[in-house]
């Protein structure tokens, strides 16, 4: 873990992307503290003001103050990312685990299954899944967790494969240890670099799956502040306030990018081949 | 007596180093040695012991990369290989020197037929054309003892046996006509059996062309089996040197002397005698003799200053401060 | 080390088959035969030795008896109960009995675990009792210093490796182990470690070895009795030394003389050996050796040979040994 970490924190580009992660993380913690007006109020004297020494990057339609929409926007999108990526991770990995450590019939139905849930593209059926669910936030990430979970299952499958006839397995088996006791102990230990990777990377991802759902107004109440959604209601008011689209873009856009190049960063930092140099 | 001819291959004052992540590992250190034509020179060590890196070095399969450094000479009929443009060399490898590695899975090309890669010696090298680059590998094929050698040449690795595999590398390696050939652990991945067949091959192929052999090992039976001359290297270095049968029946070295006395001998079940404690990590040696943590006769001064190859006027070299202060009075 | 001659392990016709192919798009079936028609006693305090080149069903034979594999056919009678009939939990609960030390000490220790994990592993898993005092007996027995307990395989040479897969092994007293090139992957002068340490806990904590190994000498060494194996069958099975002194079967004098000697004076005669091991896939019809036999006769093609019991104690599966034994 040390060297990992050591080799994690030559990589600058990575270690910048984890930085504004923990920036983002602190600002979700502390919005409430942090914001300088409340991001619900509405300034009907001030509608769509430009950037200026108050408002630092403008206000919207109502007169709120972006700034202060965007820093709580962290919120969601962090709440959203934990929560679907945590549902994903947990479901897929079982699954995954499950079916490479026994094989056979329980691999074959649960394998076909993440394959026709591969066959969709995220988005579209995400959008099944929330038509079927109804919009809320709750199921915005339950949505955005089961479209997930395949990535999650098809990883620990190919990790547990790799793993599963290691003389290790083989020598735990031969002092009866049964097989909760080898998947937990043995297996997922030895599984977790590349399931951590895709966390970040799939982080990533549903930031930008909230954001996108929102914009089609299927997430979360439209006066909540989510960068998803405040993009969609800039749209109408774009050409002539660019600021009101450009500010949560680009807090879509650094967010995503900041998990991204982390996630790339860890899979270099974790990768074996390094490892086992000597 | 005048020197009338120039050894085949000289190694004078080799060592390759590298950099790496806890500091400078130097993987061969200050290795001399010759081969002269006909001549099967062994080279017998422990893992970590460096001779692999040896012929590594030599063929010039390390010391490109920045933090690889190889130094010393490298004289082959003369000429420095260490000095050689990176085209020079590739035009010596496969040609002048041949290399079988050990695994011949990983040395042949899945994708080609067996032929074919041994076609390709000649037509690269000596600007055969295809057809009787053709002709040579079937030529080849047969030399090395595989039957129906017409048949086999058209066929693909992974329908070879792993003896036929080796048997078809050896066949690539002379079809060049080497004068030397390294064959770092040739039969290490092969079964006893078949580990007598490809020895043999090999000294039949010694006494038809009269190449010169260096052969890399941990096998001391291989070694007393093939052999000429034979050079035990422990932790980069040259340890002893000498002929076969002086080494085997007068071994002076505490570490060829542990060596020899670690082995099972068949019919013997006396309690084995082995070297005591781990092999030397090359991150972190002392001043000293490598071996001195594991010697039974160490000395005071083994712990502090590294003992020297003695150059004897016999053939019989060894670094050791034992060895070298007893017999070494009459030289001062 | 003599014997008493009391049974503890004995192998009635095992064998094993793997089926290759045969799946949805590739109907075509292949069978390797690794081990066929195997049947031997294990005596109690002894080695046995088991000897062979690849492919001859040696590594398969250790895990059927273990039933880290499940046999074909056949049984393993283990203190008179037949192992390969035990039900999951009846076989959970005997494994403690006989264990496995592994060729590989790389790779049979689980990366991620200390020394400590390692060898307690065993021990909670049956819930042994005073575990801690257990550990130390154990490292201490296999000679790793107590304060290396926190530390990770890779911190460990080869040599050391190993004594900690056998401290595992040896953690539940078992009665039996299978030991499947235990030596295989280390250096020389590592080796003669490792076999020595278990020689001395063989006497210590009243062992029974089943030894594999490629390795003439080394198993020549270290066992009471060999088997010799070759395609999947034993062609002779008799004491070490007189394995070493006679042996009867063209195979094994093949193999003992194909040993390289370290010593230069020895010059022996050489039985050669022509050709490759057949595959198990296709093996030779009648006597299984017999593409490679120098003695071959026609009935070798035909006729599989029985290994028969041709002087005391010495066991031999081929139709022409009357005429070695003259």
């Amino acid at each position: 873990m040390k060297d990992t970490w050591k080799r994690f924190k030559q990589n600058r580009f990575a270690f910048v992307g984890f930085l504004f992660i923990a920036l983002i993380l602190v600002v979700a913690l502390f919005a409430k503290w942090i914001v300088p007006y409340d991001p619900y109020f509405m300034d009907s004297s001030s509608p769509l003001t430009s950037p200026n020494g108050q408002h630092w990057f403008g206000t919207d339609q109502f007169g709120r103050d972006i700034f202060s929409r965007i820093l709580y926007g962290t919120q969601i999108s962090l709440k959203v990312g934990l929560i679907a990526v945590g549902f994903s991770l947990f479901f897929g990995t079982i699954i995954g685990i499950v079916a490479g450590y026994f094989g056979g019939k329980i691999d074959q139905v649960l394998s076909r299954i993440t394959d026709v849930l591969f066959a969709f593209p995220d988005i579209l059926l995400a959008l099944v899944i929330m038509a079927i669910l109804g919009p809320s936030l709750t199921n915005l990430m339950i949505a955005i967790g089961i479209v997930y979970t395949p990535i999650f299952a098809r990883i620990a499958r190919g990790a547990v494969l790799s793993i599963r006839d290691s003389l290790y397995i083989e020598a735990a088996r031969s002092m009866g240890v049964n097989s909760f006791q080898i998947m937990l102990r043995h297996i997922l230990p030895n599984s977790l670099a590349p399931l951590i990777v895709q966390v970040t990377l799939s982080f990533a991802f549903a930031i930008l799956a909230e954001a996108a759902l929102s914009f089609l107004g299927l997430g979360v109440s439209p006066d909540t502040p989510s960068w998803g959604i405040m993009l969609s209601e800039a749209k109408d008011w774009m050409e002539i306030s660019w600021w009101t689209a450009i500010f949560p873009g680009v807090a879509i856009t650094l967010a995503v990018l900041s998990f991204n190049i982390m996630g790339d960063g860890l899979r270099d930092a974790l990768d074996p081949r390094l490892k086992n140099e000597r | 007596m005048p020197e009338v001819k120039k050894p085949l291959l000289e190694v004078k004052s080799l060592t390759t180093s590298f950099r790496t992540d806890r500091g400078l590992v130097r993987a061969v250190d200050n290795v001399s040695f010759t081969i002269d034509h006909g001549q099967i020179l062994g080279i017998v060590g422990e893992s970590g012991s460096g001779k692999s890196m040896t012929s590594q070095s030599i063929l010039r399969l390390i010391g490109s990369r920045k933090s690889e450094q190889v130094n010393g000479e490298v004289l082959f009929e003369g000429q420095d290989l260490l000095k050689l443009q990176e085209r020079q060399m590739q035009k010596i490898r496969g040609k002048e020197i041949s290399l079988i590695a050990q695994d011949p899975m990983t040395s042949l090309n899945p994708v080609y037929t067996v032929g074919n890669q041994i076609a390709e010696v000649p037509m690269i090298h000596e600007g055969f054309s295809k057809k009787n680059a053709w002709s040579k590998a079937i030529e080849m094929i047969k030399r090395v003892g595989i039957p129906s050698a017409e048949v086999r040449a058209a066929q693909y690795p992974h329908e070879f046996s792993g003896g036929m595999r080796q048997r078809g590398v050896i066949a690539m390696a002379l079809a060049g006509n080497p004068k030397l050939l390294i064959a770092d652990e040739p039969t290490t991945a092969l079964d006893v059996t078949i580990q007598s067949q490809i020895l043999e091959l090999i000294l039949d192929l010694r006494n038809e062309t009269g190449a010169g052999i260096m052969l890399i090992t941990h096998d001391l039976g291989v070694v007393a089996e093939i052999c000429d001359q034979v050079a035990v290297m422990y932790a980069g270095k040259i340890v002893e040197k000498a002929s076969v049968a002086e080494l085997f029946s007068n071994p002076k070295h505490p570490y060829t002397q542990g060596l020899l006395a670690s082995l099972p001998k068949l019919g013997d079940k006396t309690r084995l005698t082995p070297i005591p404690g781990q092999p030397p990590n090359l991150h972190h040696l002392s001043s000293g003799c490598a071996f001195a943590d594991r010697c039974p006769f160490v000395m005071d001064k083994c712990r502090s200053v590294q003992p020297a190859l003695k150059k004897e006027q016999t053939e019989h070299q060894v670094a050791c401060h034992l060895v070298n202060e007893e017999g070494g009075d009459e030289n001062q | 080390m003599k014997t008493n001659n009391q049974e503890l392990v004995r192998v009635e016709s095992l064998t094993k088959h793997f089926t290759l192919g045969g799946s949805f798009l590739n109907k075509k079936q292949e069978i390797i035969r690794a081990v066929e028609n195997l049947s031997f006693t294990v005596y109690k305090g002894e080695t046995l030795g088991i000897v062979g080149e690849s492919g001859c069903g040696k590594s398969t034979t250790g895990r059927l008896l273990l039933r880290l594999m499940e046999a074909t056919s056949g049984s393993v009678y283990f203190e008179g109960e037949n192992v390969l009939e035990y039900s999951k939990e009846q076989l959970r609960a005997k494994r403690k009995d006989f264990q496995m030390i592994f060729q590989d000490p790389y790779a049979s220790l689980n990366p991620r675990m200390t020394v400590e994990e390692l060898i307690s592993e065993p021990l909670r898993t049956y819930k042994v009792q005073n575990r801690k005092e257990r550990l130390l007996k154990l490292v201490d027995a296999v000679g790793i210093p107590k304060d290396y307990l926190t530390r990770y395989p890779h911190e460990f040479s080869g040599g050391q490796r190993q004594r900690i897969g056998i401290a595992r092994s040896l953690a539940l007293n078992p009665k039996f182990i299978v030991a499947d090139e235990p030596v295989a992957a280390l250096d020389v002068s590592i080796q003669a470690q490792i076999i020595n340490l278990m020689k001395d806990l063989q006497d210590e904590f009243d062992l029974t070895y089943l030894f594999i190994a490629h390795d003439l000498s080394v198993i020549e060494y270290i066992s009471d009795r060999i088997a010799v194996m070759y395609l999947g069958g034993i062609v002779e099975l008799t004491s070490s030394e007189r394995l070493y002194e006679k042996p009867l079967h063209p195979y094994t004098q093949a193999l003992i003389s194909a040993i390289p000697i370290p010593d230069p004076t020895i010059s022996r005669d050489r039985i050669k050996l022509f050709g490759d091991i057949p595959s198990p896939m296709n093996p030779p019809a009648g006597c299984k050796f017999h593409t490679r036999c120098p003695l071959a006769q026609d009935i070798c093609k035909q006729a599989i040979p029985e290994l028969r019991e041709v002087e005391p104690e010495h066991f031999v599966a081929c139709h022409l040994v009357e005429e070695s034994l003259l």
